[in-house]
């Protein structure tokens, strides 16, 4: 079976550091497909489901991150990956703390 | 026995006094055949369910910030496959505690010397965990540290998921020999409470009594019963202090008499300020970009310092935030843009005329700030301004970068512009600026109108005083022309924490300061109690 890629801008605003990185690679691990993870073209691409490895990309907000998948559930995988990107990394529970605009 | 002073630094305010202890933070060392005996692969495994068991106990009742740091640290030891490195390295012969080490060195290289705060920080992390698997693999189980009723702690270094594990509601206050005041651990500690000395050096002493002194930075064993009872005293107020404090930090500022006053914070490092403090404030009222400039390999670029804006105003969310443009010279040079042989730098190339003289420098940052102005309720503060000409030339910089960004197809915003008032020029011609608001910078206003150096010693130390005859009459022309020319104002020196000080510019009309995130709840509590012109307290009282 062949993979199947998207792309999608990193803009969050400090790019990937620890918070949305753990949420990333948590989302990802919620799928049985292999997913890997690169920062633009040039990068080169390490397992999404690994924590070290997606920290050690050292991704800056700008980067277009590519995402490719492989096996079951690989479509849905991406398309998750792919909101919770652009939603900002918002997208899950567990950050709550700084919608309070009392 | 002799009463024994020593001192460091202050990283968190407030006084403790309770039992003495002192915390091993090196790992045991395990003995010499353990680590050959068992099966160092099994030990490691071991280990590392311990951590995580250890990191999940911990993260229950924290703040955001510290469950954040929590959850990095067990997302690592959830991955299965950069373990196996270290598990490899032990099956090819290493000790498990070798090859632990060697491993958390290599990831955190990368990290330790990154211009970029936040990836700085993993390092920080890494280290944190590093530490606490070490303590595992050597059995050292005094992670459950049972604390007496208000223990002084002195430790060498401590990491935040150590501090984490430590019983709040029995911690005193905690004395570090290293340690920095800007440390994650620092933040936690501040945040919570604690009061924090670091940078003791080598304390080569012991007792069973010690006292902490989180605002002068000391650390006393064995106090004489007269040190003793004169803290006492102190830690009684403080406590009745900040519980009232407390009780009115989430409520609008507002005086006895009713009337409103905002209250906005100071914001030195983004990272160092908790959605807490956020919360409690107005907005903020004075936002210091040196952090993106000092320190660094290189100077940020428009995209580096439109993302670190874009980041605080999405925190801020509805509240405003007033971003001074770069504030070098002076006491703040910036090797690269700073002169470095200026013989009188306070009266030199600083503030607006340094940021005029470097027009990319300051393009740069313009450009980064009309494109934030779109995502929230950003605000531009000019620093050092003596003449109008300088707000002028600022503001047709910040037209040609729009039409710039413009014709690129970039969104902006002009956001309001305004200055602080620090120079006496700016504040006896203050109504003749075409600005949106202004801001009183009292620390140099008082240096300036004193011609007393801000940080002088000695004889002349006295003189640098915002109480001084003549620093309260500007203030007062200050007020008077910003509300005959329809000028919002606000203050944002260190004058705001001060009581006297504080009832001083309320009386005089002022109705919005910036200060600290440390003292909003005391100078909440203070506008709270203050009555108008019937108010007039001996001075003196600062924010603890």
């Amino acid at each position: 079976m062949s993979a199947t890629r998207i792309a999608v801008p990193l803009n969050h605003p400090v790019g990937l550091h620890a918070r949305p990185a753990v949420k990333l690679t948590r989302l990802a691990k919620r799928f049985p497909a292999n997913i890997r993870l690169r920062g633009g073209p040039d990068g080169s691409w390490v397992d999404a489901k690994s924590i070290v490895k997606v920290m050690g990309l050292k991704l800056r907000t700008g980067t277009l991150l590519e995402f490719e998948a492989e096996g079951d559930g690989a479509e849905e995988a991406l398309a998750a990956l792919r909101r919770l990107v652009e939603s900002d990394f918002e997208g899950e529970p567990s950050d709550g703390g700084e919608s309070d605009r009392g | 026995m002799a009463e024994l002073r020593f001192s460091g630094r202050p990283a968190s305010p407030g006084v403790a006094i309770g039992p003495f202890l002192r915390l091993s933070t090196a790992p045991k060392t395990p003995t010499a055949g353990r680590d050959a005996e068992g099966d160092g692969a099994e030990q490691f495994r071991r280990a590392v369910a311990r951590a995580m068991r250890e990191l999940e106990n911990l993260t229950g009742d924290v703040e955001e910030e510290a469950a954040a740091i929590l959850a990095f640290q067990l997302e690592i030891l959830n991955d299965a496959s950069a373990l196996e490195e270290v598990t490899r390295a032990i099956e090819s012969g290493q000790s498990a505690i070798a090859a632990w080490r060697a491993w958390i060195e290599r990831q955190r290289a990368p990290f330790l010397a990154d211009p970029d705060p936040y990836f700085r920080a993993r390092a920080e992390d890494l280290a944190d965990l590093g530490e606490r698997i070490l303590r595992a693999l050597a059995d050292d189980r005094d992670s459950g540290l049972r604390l007496a009723e208000n223990t002084v702690l002195l430790a060498t270094d401590l990491s935040p998921s150590r501090f984490l594990s430590l019983d709040r509601r029995r911690l005193g206050g905690i004395a570090l020999e290293a340690g920095s005041a800007n440390s994650h651990m620092a933040m936690l500690a501040r945040a919570r409470d604690v009061p924090l000395v670091v940078g003791l050096g080598s304390v080569d002493g012991t007792g069973d009594v010690a006292i902490l002194d989180g605002g002068a930075g000391l650390l006393l064993l064995d106090p004489t019963p007269d040190t003793r009872k004169a803290y006492e005293r102190r830690l009684q107020e403080q406590e009745a202090f900040r519980r009232r404090a407390r009780a009115v930090y989430f409520e609008p500022a507002r005086t006895a008499g009713g009337e409103r006053v905002q209250v906005m914070v100071n914001v030195d490092d983004p990272d160092a300020l908790f959605a807490e403090a956020i919360r409690a404030s107005d907005g903020a009222g004075l936002v210091r970009t040196e952090f993106l400039f000092v320190g660094r390999a290189q100077l940020p670029d428009e995209e580096q310092q439109y993302a670190a804006y874009r980041s605080l105003l999405a925190r801020f969310g509805e509240r405003p935030v007033r971003i001074r443009t770069l504030d070098a010279g002076g006491d703040k040079p910036v090797p690269g843009i700073t002169l470095d042989d200026e013989r009188n730098p306070f009266l030199g190339l600083r503030g607006i005329r340094l940021c005029l003289a470097r027009p990319q420098l300051f393009r740069t940052q313009l450009r980064a700030l009309l494109r934030a102005a779109a995502h929230g309720r950003l605000e531009i503060m000019l620093p050092m301004v003596s003449r109008i000409e300088e707000v002028e030339e600022t503001r047709s910089i910040l037209r040609e970068c729009r039409d710039e960004l413009a014709r690129s197809g970039i969104e902006t915003v002009m956001p309001p512009l305004g200055i602080m008032v620090e120079t006496p020029a700016a504040a006896l011609t203050l109504d003749r600026f075409r600005i949106d608001f202004a801001s009183i910078g009292s620390n140099d206003l008082t240096q300036y109108v004193m011609a007393a150096a801000r940080d002088a010693t000695g004889e002349v130390a006295d003189l640098a005083d915002p109480g001084e005859p003549a620093v309260r009459a500007l203030l007062a022309t200050i007020v008077e022309r910003a509300r005959a020319a329809g000028i919002p104002l606000s203050l944002c020196g260190d004058m705001a924490a001060d009581r006297s000080h504080l009832y001083a510019l309320l009386r005089m009309g002022l109705r919005s300061v910036s200060v600290a995130p440390a003292v909003v709840a005391a100078v909440k509590l203070w506008i709270r109690e203050y009555d108008g012109e019937k108010d007039e307290r001996p001075p003196g009282q600062r924010a603890t």
